[in-house]
């Protein structure tokens, strides 16, 4: 691998590209800044065995990858696919490849609006962080309030939010801003183990630990007052973000499926780069039966976010009587999930299978799939940050939908390891300090609480900024969070 | 027998090392539980059994961890102790046979950490040296 030749070409300000050479396929193509470029390379030429450059160049030499192996400006190493990757592949003789999607199957977020301004919510932020905490399941062990058997989990898994939506949890309005309306067809629970399922009787409604976080959050700057508009966000407004994805049955689906697909890359002749990128022709019974069982984990993790949108709302109601139909649903969006979708290829528009792996679809205007309202804007990207810094509603533009596959960011990145950030920070100075700028915390682990400290993180604001000035997902409007509820 | 913590970027890397290649597997069974809870809080009421068959030592240590993580979720419980681990070769193929024991996740009681959603393949490995046997990988959180 030492011999790669790892020179960009600077296509300007915001885009780099890796030429395409040895067994690569098409070039690599970097949407980052120059700082980020020239880290990834120096990483890659420092011979680190594990670094992002290489694993686009891995993704860059896959059979049937169309125009370019992306990297977007939250880019670091992932298994397989690099995290911020974006893949496409011919639907004729491309592939499905696991590692385009991880073992969070459509880990994502929910973002909601509500009619509180900040100062309406300040006096009683202590009652809601309390009920929030009683109400959301988050943290090891902790258990979901619908109890299911395999035929429940086997309607779960075809019907998406629509299952949690019939058990009470939502509104039926919420379907229409959710991605593939809540449902994504082609998911047969039958390419699903019985161990995943069985994973799952008791985790849909469940926060999970790590990264995920239900946030109250305040809407305190706006960029664009037209797409903010369109998306029914204001000025202090008080919203909340559920970051969460398909559980104990997304990791099994994803562990399952390893196994098949090293078989299926044998069977099929397909060069193996990296252990976790086995990958199945599209066509192939293997190819097929992975895309349905990533699809039913897909409907498990809307199922997931609508129950605990529910259980947000109850929250809410319980914690100041606010009425439950004034909760709206803004939009939810994933960013690990493979999805057929048509684009333009060198003038012509073809059926593609996308990947994104840590990377939101970032759909510009005009396009079919985004809820009525949002067509003439583009479509909401909504991008997580640190408990302690912001999260930002972006959104997608022509520029993405022509050189990212209508894809965006997802998060920021860690910049620490979280070895190192629990020696630099303890779980209790970090909820102190937090609350000292207004934040609430509450986290069932404090050596987690440190593992995800703010500090940890790379500066969501600089990589926001990057995508804004290049204007592949310009800013719409950028939430601080108020409380923060973790695993 | 020990486990440290490597640097790493996103999620949690370990390495582990023992005097034995049961031992090495034991303590990698360890490690990983180690990033769920506080080991010393677990006590070892429950147990299960694993029984497994590969064809190579690296690929056996990641379904072993693999088996554990899933084991762990489905029963939400937590293991500490690994005690009658066999590993043994024949006709190329590996197989191992132990015991895990441990007890039912209790927020209350234990002091927890972070869910480990996978084992991965990434870096891997394990070595034979002068004086045992040293193992490494990643777990994604």
């Amino acid at each position: 691998m030492r011999e790669r030749n790892y020179e960009l070409e600077k296509i300007d300000d915001h885009t780099w590209e890796i030429p395409k050479t040895g067994g690569m396929r098409v070039p690599g193509r970097l949407h980052v800044d120059e700082d980020t470029a020239n880290h990834l390379v120096d990483e890659a030429k420092s011979g680190a065995d594990w670094n992002a450059l290489d694993q686009v160049i891995n993704v860059a030499s896959l059979r049937g990858i169309v125009k370019a192996s992306i990297g977007l400006a939250d880019i670091h190493p992932g298994y397989g696919f690099p995290i911020g990757g974006v893949a496409a592949f011919d639907r004729k003789d491309g592939l499905a490849v696991a590692g385009g999607v991880g073992f969070d199957i459509n880990c994502g977020v929910r973002l909601l609006s509500t009619p509180l301004s900040a100062v309406e919510l300040k006096e009683s932020k202590e009652r809601i962080a309390n009920t929030l905490y009683e109400v959301i399941p988050a943290g090891l062990g902790s258990e979901g309030k619908i109890d299911l058997s395999i035929k429940e989990i086997n309607h779960v898994l075809k019907e998406g939010a629509r299952f949690s939506l019939d058990r009470g949890y939502g509104l039926p309005g919420d379907l229409e801003y959710i991605e593939e309306n809540g449902s994504i067809e082609g998911a047969n629970p039958e390419d699903v183990s019985r161990r995943a399922k069985q994973r799952q009787f008791k985790q849909i409604g469940t926060l999970g630990s790590g990264n995920h976080y239900l946030e109250i959050q305040e809407v305190d700057e706006i960029y664009d007052p037209g797409a903010a508009e369109a998306y029914g966000l204001s000025e202090n407004q008080v919203v909340i973000s559920i970051h969460t994805g398909s559980r104990a049955l997304g990791h099994q689906i994803g562990q399952d499926y390893l196994e098949k697909l090293e078989d299926a890359s044998e069977k099929y002749d397909l060069p193996i780069k990296e252990k976790e990128l086995v990958s199945a022709p599209i066509d192939s019974p293997e190819g097929q039966a992975y895309l349905s069982a990533m699809r039913c984990g897909i409907n498990c993790a809307f199922a997931n976010r609508q129950a605990l949108s529910g259980l947000a709302r109850q929250g809410l109601n319980t914690a100041i009587g606010l009425d439950e139909k004034e909760v709206k649903t803004v939009y939810e969006v994933g960013h690990n999930t493979a999805k057929f979708e048509r684009h333009e290829v060198n003038g012509r528009e073809k059926e593609l299978l996308v990947h994104r792996k840590g990377s939101t679809r970032a759909f510009g205007p005009g396009r079919k799939e985004l809820p009525s309202s949002y067509r003439e804007v583009g479509g909401p990207v909504l991008v997580g940050g640190t408990m302690g810094t912001a999260s930002y509603v972006l959104r997608g533009s022509r520029k993405s939908l022509e050189e990212t596959f209508g894809s965006g960011i997802h998060g920021a990145g860690r910049s620490m390891s979280r070895k190192k950030a629990k020696s630099k920070f303890w779980g209790e100075d970090v909820e102190k300090r937090l609350e000292k700028d207004g934040i609430t915390v509450k986290s069932h682990s404090y050596p987690g609480l440190a593992e995800e400290a703010p500090g940890a993180y790379k500066d969501v604001n600089r990589v926001v900024s990057s995508v804004h000035r290049s204007g592949l997902t310009p800013a719409v409007a950028r939430l601080k969070p108020l409380i923060v509820v973790k695993g | 027998m020990s486990y440290r913590y490597l640097d790493h970027g996103a999620d949690i890397g370990l390495e582990v090392q023992s005097d034995t290649l049961e031992g090495l597997f034991a303590e990698a069974g360890k490690a990983v539980f180690s990033v769920m809870a506080d080991l010393d809080s677990i006590g070892s009421r429950q147990s299960v059994e694993i029984s497994l068959e590969e064809s190579d030592m690296e690929k056996l240590l990641y379904e072993w961890l693999s088996e554990l993580v899933s084991l762990s979720n489905l029963q939400s419980q937590i293991y500490g102790r690994f005690p009658e681990l066999k590993i043994e070769e024949a006709d190329s193929q590996i197989s191992l046979k132990a015991r895990a024991r441990g007890e039912r996740i209790n927020p209350r009681v234990h002091e927890l950490g972070t869910e480990v959603k996978a084992v991965t393949y990434q870096g891997l490995e394990i070595e034979e040296e002068d004086n045992g046997w040293q193992c490494r990988f990643v777990v994604d959180v």
